[in-house]
């Protein structure tokens, strides 16, 4: 009963006119976002950023939470159409879904990729629904050193991100921490960093730091990168199924949804490594694995489902218990935290409206999505067809003038050219930049939960490990931690010899 | 005996970096365990930075030789210059010569770009933002300004 007064609220916050204009605005950029190769929802939400600020603080959440999960929608055409993946973790997509562009099934491709995303997401919302508040109540009881061992987990997970370099990913995570120190020290007010400026006072931006690692990096990578193919047009007739692939349908989103529902729960596994399991169990439970590859239904199916589910249920940890799995969740927690909205527990307790509306609004923008992807593919077809010559000014100048009017000040924008630069050679580097916005955005949560609960204890550190929930937590992030640097030896081992 | 020069150059940077965070850690003042000072986290957070950045030179001497790729250097060129020339733009002649500007620099990061959709794109954009930003969302920016 309680979940149904819950839901019902949640409803008629999602349906709100305001939040519904917002949501559809969120879901379309995604999904614009998530055609375009090379330019991922992470540069998208930042963009936004600034002009969240002036929102109510759920139509701002619904929004960019609608652009990540628009763009999965949105990564699986550019798959599809152009074997070029538009987010990461679509590229699996491009495995069967090109070659069914190229037998002339596109139609088909796209349509059955967009109800399985719809199927996909559908089921981690319902997850979400049942297993979130759950999980809340659980983490009411926590203290400063429960919380503080939770995001420890979630660092070392963040830096299995980078998963094929867990040295370097370790790295960027303590080196955003480190630049998460930047600024005024809450407690002491002593100016950290700020080598006598006043601009570094307040610390570095979040939105000029995302979108100088992302974006501008993102940009600088993919021009002249593209090679430009026109894809052909795509008609309503052409999307009907052949009976055998449709009667296939349940039993691969099925299975993609729950390997995707399984990993987007986890943080730092993530969106892509949920798409490539299940294309990897979809093969495996086969019939005739050898298909895989030339184009079946089966390849693009349980990967959208898998990736979709797994960007609903990315919430859970990240709304429930304040810890993030994926540089896109640390974002929108971003976004949460400036509104004064503090995610975990206290968040279903103090601002139901925003959860619960939060959660149904996900579902009117699955919806919205549905009719944004079938009805008019047309429009995003066309949209692969601009060069992209014209298009990375726009995109440039709106990240110009978006980071320029978070106060109006040029040093934003040089401190945008700064990490720009600093990302681009991350890139070059083989570092990745997610762990390290990850470390960024839980540092000064991480510093200030570490410093009372030492007070707590009277500068005990033992006290860490002593605590059942604690050192279980810390326990398991050490595990993990060893787990990654022996695969990773072990890999190395393998490459050299 | 080849090796990844970009990552190792990384690496030294945060070691650096590491080490940087350390010492003014200190300066800031680490304090004690149960009353900690600004510079602790900093500290903390800096020679554990450190200890990676040594485990990544180590490993990357003896790591695989990279691909090599040329240094792209007309996006990069074009997207740094372009920002330079928004910031100079918008600090003196205002949102719309800003915007302008911005779209004609960084078109020159890619071979591709033509004259005449450059200029169609340098007005039709800065109309457009003008519109939105400033008429629609009221941001406190001059279109045009005199710069002195």
């Amino acid at each position: 009963m309680d979940l149904l007064a819950n839901i019902s609220l949640g409803l008629e916050t999602a349906l709100h006119p305001t939040n519904l204009m917002f949501c559809f605005f969120g879901v379309f950029l995604g999904t614009f976002i998530g055609v375009l190769p090379g330019i991922g929802s992470i540069t998208a939400i930042s963009m936004l950023m600034p002009l969240s600020f002036y929102l109510d603080p759920t139509a701002a959440v619904v929004m960019l939470a609608g652009v990540y999960y628009g763009a999965e929608y949105g990564g699986s055409t550019a798959s599809i159409l152009l074997n070029m993946p538009g987010t990461p973790s679509s590229a699996v997509t491009c495995l069967d879904g090109h070659p069914l562009a190229k037998q002339g099934r596109a139609g088909v491709a796209l349509f059955m990729t967009t109800i399985a995303s719809f199927a996909g997401g559908s089921f981690g919302i319902l997850l979400l629904l049942f297993v979130g508040p759950a999980l809340a109540s659980v983490t009411l009881s926590f203290g400063p050193a429960e919380y503080f061992a939770l995001m420890v987990l979630g660092l070392v997970a963040a830096a299995a991100i980078g998963n094929d370099a867990p040295a370097k990913g370790m790295a960027m995570v303590v080196f955003g921490l480190l630049l998460g120190t930047f600024g005024a020290d809450v407690n002491s007010g002593v100016a950290r960093f700020t080598f006598g400026s006043l601009y570094l006072y307040d610390g570095i931006n979040l939105v000029v730091l995302a979108m100088g690692l992302f974006g501008v990096a993102e940009i600088i990578a993919s021009i002249g990168a593209s090679k430009h193919e026109v894809p052909d047009k795509v008609t309503f007739r052409s999307m009907v199924p052949r009976r055998d692939e449709a009667r296939g349908f349940p039993f691969q989103a099925l299975r993609g949804a729950s390997i995707g529902s399984f990993f987007g729960t986890l943080p730092g596994t993530g969106l892509t490594m949920a798409s490539f399991v299940s294309y990897a169990v979809e093969k495996r439970v086969s019939r005739n694995p050898s298909a895989f590859g030339t184009g079946v239904t089966a390849g693009v199916v349980a990967p959208e489902a898998a990736n979709n589910a797994a960007a609903q249920t990315a919430f859970i940890p990240t709304l429930t218990l304040g810890v993030p799995g994926s540089a896109t969740m640390a974002l929108i927690l971003g976004a949460l935290l400036i509104h004064g909205i503090i995610p975990g527990p206290a968040m279903l307790a103090n601002h139901p409206d925003t959860f619960w509306g939060l959660i149904m609004s996900f579902w009117v923008g699955n919806l919205l999505l549905l009719i944004l992807n079938i009805p008019l593919i047309g429009l995003w077809v066309r949209l692969l067809r601009v060069p992209y010559h014209y298009l990375y000014p726009i995109i440039l100048s709106l990240v110009f003038l978006g980071v320029y009017s978070l106060n109006n000040n040029v040093y934003d924008v040089g401190m945008l050219l700064v990490f720009g630069a600093i990302g681009y050679g991350m890139r070059l580097g083989g570092f990745s930049p997610a762990p390290l916005l990850i470390g960024f955005i839980l540092g000064p949560m991480i510093e200030e939960n570490f410093r009372r609960a030492m007070m707590l204890s009277r500068g005990d550190f033992g006290m860490l490990v002593s605590r059942p929930i604690t050192g279980a937590i810390l326990a398991l992030s050490v595990l993990l931690l060893v787990w990654m640097l022996v695969s990773a030896m072990a890999r190395r081992r393998a490459g050299v010899s | 005996m080849k090796v990844n020069t970009a990552a190792l150059a990384g690496a030294a940077c945060l070691l650096i970096a590491g080490l940087t965070g350390v010492w003014f850690g200190t300066v800031y003042g680490i304090g004690s365990a149960t009353r900690m000072g600004p510079g602790f986290f900093p500290a903390a957070a800096g020679g554990i930075l450190a200890l990676i950045a040594i485990l990544i030179l180590i490993l990357e001497v003896r790591g695989p030789e990279p691909e090599h790729t040329p240094f792209p250097w007309r996006p990069t060129l074009a997207v740094l210059g372009s920002a330079i020339a928004f910031m100079v733009g918008i600090a003196y002649f205002g949102l719309i010569p800003a915007i302008a500007l911005t779209i004609i620099v960084s078109s020159f990061g890619d071979r591709q770009s033509n004259w005449p959709g450059v200029l169609v794109l340098a007005v039709l954009v800065p109309a457009f933002m003008g519109v939105v930003f400033i008429w629609g969302l009221n941001l406190p920016i001059p279109l045009f300004k005199a710069p002195f």
